[in-house]
């Protein structure tokens, strides 16, 4: 009896020691390929970009198709032409107001040139994640860094790099939930400058946050960089908002916003290389 | 198990990542994306009773390394919450050892929603204090679609999968 005793009290222990010894080496192999993380993802996105772009491709064709069936072939492309020459326009805008309030000495400073001051890196757009993170196919061997700002070709912000490898970097948009935007409202008031800051919730969508409560904001006011934080250029569009969230008795307001960028009809997208960010 | 079922099962799990960042993020529901890789790996783990600890070990491995390429900053966040609930679904097969169909959906949706949680729960653990963007945990609609949403494409995989077995 004490010997069959003592032979599955060694068994258990036998078990534990099986159990923790595998853990151990589970943990360690963890690690090492941690160590190699770098090289490893490169390469895995190296391999894996014609696929990923395949299926990126493929997904916005059948999105737009879907769409169109429900909503009229017709209708759709219009909608998008629309929606492209309108972001077009509100930039002007928003460089336009920004000048008047401004008074800025050289008001013959046309768009173009604003825009051209920028160095741009255009890059394709290859994968989503569910924490508003995209990936891009252009790293360090193109002259990316981190925290460098990205947009389309409307000057719509999407966000800031994030992570970047030799060929390939990750793209935080400014509707993950850890990025904050200082942002001024523009509304008719010219006079007036709001500031305040569009958060991320995730899922593609953002808030605005921080406007003073005394402050009269209205829905359709565009929202724009402010660069006072000196993360992004200024008067980048950002979005607009559709209705606002007032409580006289805290300080700030809140608003519920739509934003500009459109992440899954997008297919290229452009890093501003040159752009001093603060530290 | 044979070398064949491994490499086929490994080929999934990749293309399915993949998919998952690409193809699907576009067909996203309020930003929720169905997770095949945990989906599958769930399955393989809930139909297959006899299934052994270094088995789940290795699924986990194979699974959460795609998804932590694909989605994170490391190699592990994945590879550890997907052993995790192995392990826990393997303890949930073995306490609830029935073979009667009676209550089988019920109880798939149960387990699956509660490992689902505990899933979800992990990762964000690690995305709020590990991840170097420190997001920050939010209980959102996002979540509570991502469970149903990931439900019945679960659902829907399984019935396929037994509509195949018995044909």
């Amino acid at each position: 009896m004490q010997s069959i005793k003592n032979f599955s009290i060694r068994k258990k222990g036998k078990g534990w020691l099986k159990f923790v010894i595998g853990t151990l080496a589970f943990l360690f192999l963890i690690w090492v390929l941690n160590i190699f993380v770098l090289p490893i993802k490169n390469s895995f996105f190296a391999f894996s970009a014609p696929m990923q772009q395949f299926f990126w491709s493929v997904g916005s064709s059948s999105s737009s198709f879907l769409a169109s069936l429900t909503g009229g072939g017709r209708l759709a492309k219009e909608n998008e032409l629309l929606k492209q020459e309108n972001q077009k326009l509100l930039s002007q805008i928003a460089a336009l107001k920004s000048i008047e309030q401004a008074n800025q000495a050289q008001n013959d400073i046309s768009i173009a040139c604003q825009n051209a001051s920028f160095n741009i890196v255009m890059a394709g757009v290859i994968g989503l994640d569910d924490n508003d993170i995209i990936s891009i196919n252009k790293g360090q061997a193109d002259g990316i860094t981190e925290g460098m700002p990205v947009i389309n070709q409307q000057n719509v912000l999407f966000g800031s790099v994030f992570k970047v490898y030799k060929n390939f970097s990750e793209i935080k948009l400014i509707s993950n939930k850890s990025s904050v935007v200082n942002v001024k409202v523009q509304g008719d008031n010219l006079d007036v400058e709001i500031d305040g800051a569009v958060k991320g919730t995730g899922g593609l969508n953002a808030y605005l946050d921080l406007v003073p409560v005394n402050s009269e904001i209205n829905s359709e006011d565009i929202l724009v960089t402010s660069a006072i934080d000196k993360l992004f250029p200024k008067d980048l569009l950002v979005g607009k908002i559709i209705s606002k969230q007032k409580n006289d008795q805290q300080p700030f307001q809140q608003a519920q916003i739509s934003l500009f960028f459109d992440v899954k009809a997008v297919d290229n997208l452009f890093v501003i290389t040159n752009y001093k960010r603060a530290n | 198990m044979n070398w064949q079922k491994i490499l086929g099962l490994t080929i999934l799990f990749f293309l399915f990542a993949l998919l998952q960042k690409s193809f699907l993020a576009i067909f996203s529901i309020f930003g929720a994306v169905p997770n095949l890789t945990f989906i599958v790996f769930f399955l393989i783990i809930f139909s297959d009773k006899k299934q052994k600890n270094y088995q789940i070990v290795l699924w986990s491995f194979v699974a959460g390394f795609f998804l932590d390429i694909f989605l994170h900053s490391h190699v592990g966040p994945e590879i550890i919450a997907l052993a995790v609930i192995g392990f826990l679904l393997k303890i949930a097969r073995v306490l609830l050892r029935n073979d009667k169909d009676e209550g089988g959906v019920w109880r798939f949706a149960t387990l699956f929603i509660i490992i689902w949680l505990i899933y979800k729960i992990l990762i964000m653990i690690y995305l709020r204090f590990i991840d170097p963007l420190q997001t920050p945990i939010i209980f959102n609609l996002q979540f509570i679609v991502e469970i149903f949403y990931n439900f019945a494409v679960a659902s829907a995989t399984l019935k396929i999968l037994s509509y195949e077995k018995k044909v």
